[in-house]
């Protein structure tokens, strides 16, 4: 499975993802919304989403900072780009409102940090293993 | 036994600035909260000489109090208002945030005008003959040391005084924010530094099973296994500090609870081991439950974590040395036990046991350590998922022991099915 792991924490926890790539699967790194939306061909080319919430925007004046960088980002992606690859969240959240709109944009699961890369591994296998199976029931 | 925190910190506020008004204008002041009906008048040790005169007399002290609510509820939340001894006060609506919630009546002081000097003079009057006063003179005589104001200039005074107090408390808002905000921004930093170092510590544990594949487990192995743990413990105590919410939002879905409960007896077998006790896993425990996976694991590995720290020390095989996690089908639900020797809890702490910061009578020094905050959490998040915990406790051993074990034992309940449903599309 290729998969899209867009993180601005990445440097920092990247042993997360370990255990996902020794089963093989491919990561690709991004680091931030900027460059998420620079690459939009390639997260429309991979088979699954790890999404941070918590990321600054990047985009607006000098200095400013959106806390929910990485939901704004999903909507974009979602409603602007059409891209409907399975999204599993891997945030610290707990803020009702966005869990609210995350679950409107259809997320696959929500993984809080932190967990231990196993089960991070399992939960993503696992979302994958759901959509495929979904997909294939739609036709 | 500690009195849970009761706070009244706001209500507190509220009279020390009433009293902070009175003293710098020696004038009776009164907090109108319009959504509770409730009226706080300041208490009047620093009231100006007339009104201490009055509320000398027991008759005039119980009308100035019933006065100071009259004043608040018919005064229309704003403008000038008369009291029951023909002083003059002005009630200036009170808004937070943009919302009114009420009115802040002050004043006390006698109105330049014959219109309004006219109608003082027949409330004076009045109160003289209702308290049968014979001291006429007097009344008069302190009456008429009452400052004057024009009616501009007490609205103002009165406007401005509030005001401060507004700026004061919006700051103080925006203060508390600031705090919330940065508190937010340090548990996401700890969160993260967490998630790597446990990523590293399970990545290492994973190299030491490649590595040194071999029927008897290298003791390196094992100490690498139990690094994992003890950072799962620590993540533990960081999520417990946030109280149920601390693990975010609830993710009801359908979940092996045998697999939580085995997780709970690996994540403390080696302490319970280090103390001479053993964890045993009984009944039928592969049972699919709709729960939030990570919330009842929190709360049973706290029960556990209860059942070791709270064990008494001894020598391994004795069954007063046991912890017995027992799952048992029921048809009202499935239920955990958790039973262990050690340190009781008296009949009349059943319920305060489950209040945080808590600590049971019988608790010792060596056991009064931890935060205090695990059974709370755990009642917290089975009640979440419409379940039940309750514990019970009786002593063992001979009559005259003075240390006697006592066996206690937890029972969380919980349904097989969530009335609603509120799983992740």
């Amino acid at each position: 499975m290729k998969i899209v792991w867009i993180e601005d924490d990445a440097d920092t926890i990247s042993p997360v993802v370990r255990p996902l790539k020794d089963a093989s699967h491919e990561i690709e790194v991004i680091r931030t919304v900027r460059e998420a939306l620079e690459k939009v061909e390639l997260i429309r080319g991979c088979d699954l989403i790890l999404l941070d919430i918590i990321m600054p925007i990047g985009t607006g004046p000098a200095g400013a900072e959106e806390r929910w960088g990485g939901l704004t980002l999903l909507r974009q992606l979602r409603e602007e780009h059409h891209i409907d690859k399975p999204v599993v969240v891997f945030s610290v959240v707990s803020n009702e409102h966005v869990l609210e709109q995350l679950r409107d944009l259809g997320v696959a699961d929500i993984v809080r940090k932190p967990v231990l890369p196993s089960q991070l591994k399992q939960r993503v296998e696992a979302a994958w293993a759901d959509w495929q199976h979904r997909r294939e029931e739609n036709g | 036994m500690v009195t849970p925190y009761q706070p009244t910190t706001t209500e507190d506020m509220a009279v020390t600035l009433l009293e902070v008004f009175t003293s710098i204008t020696g004038t009776p002041v009164t907090l109108f909260l319009r959504n509770e009906e409730r009226v706080l008048p300041s208490l009047g040790g620093n009231y100006i000489g007339f009104c201490r005169w009055i509320r000398g007399n027991p008759e005039g002290l119980a009308l100035c109090q019933q006065d100071h609510r009259r004043q608040a509820l018919e005064s229309n939340l704003s403008g000038p208002v008369l009291c029951h001894a023909g002083l003059w006060g002005y009630a200036a609506p009170i808004k937070l945030g943009g919302r009114p919630i009420g009115a802040f009546l002050a004043g006390g002081v006698r109105l330049i005008g014959e219109h309004y000097e006219k109608q003082s003079l027949a409330r004076l009057d009045a109160l003289a003959n209702r308290l049968h006063l014979s001291e006429r003179e007097r009344l008069r005589s302190l009456f008429s040391q009452v400052p004057e104001l024009s009616p501009a200039e007490l609205a103002s005074k009165v406007r401005d005084n509030l005001s401060r107090i507004q700026r004061w408390y919006q700051s103080s808002l925006d203060d508390r924010a600031a705090l919330e905000d940065g508190t937010q921004k340090i548990t996401h930093e700890f969160q993260i530094r967490l998630q790597g170092l446990l990523a590293r510590s399970e990545n290492l544990a994973s190299d030491l099973v490649e590595l040194l594949r071999t029927t008897n487990k290298p003791r390196i192995l094992v100490d690498a296994e139990e690094l994992v743990r003890e950072h799962q413990r620590w993540a533990m105590l960081i999520q417990n500090l946030g109280g149920g919410d601390g693990l975010g939002h609830y993710d009801f879905r359908q979940y092996d609870i045998g697999r939580i409960l085995r997780q709970a007896k690996e994540l403390f077998d080696s302490e319970a081991e280090a103390k001479g006790v053993t964890i045993e896993l009984v009944g039928s425990i592969d049972v699919s439950l709709e729960m939030s996976p990570d919330h009842i694991s929190q709360a049973v590995n706290n029960l556990v974590q209860n059942a070791v720290k709270y064990s008494f020390r001894g020598v391994p095989g004795q069954r007063e040395r046991q912890i017995r996690i027992v799952g048992e089908k029921h048809p009202d639900g499935f239920k955990i036990t958790i039973r262990n020797y050690g340190i009781g809890i008296l009949p009349h702490e059943y319920e305060n046991i489950f209040q945080r910061g808590y600590r049971g009578a019988l608790t010792r020094d060596e056991y009064r350590t931890g935060s205090g905050l695990g059974l709370a959490v755990a009642k917290e998040i089975v009640e979440r998922h419409g379940g039940n915990i309750s514990v019970r406790s009786w002593r063992q051993g001979a009559d005259d022991d003075p240390n006697p074990p006592y066996l206690t034992r937890f029972v969380i309940t919980l349904p097989y099915e969530q009335p609603t449903r509120r799983r992740v599309p």
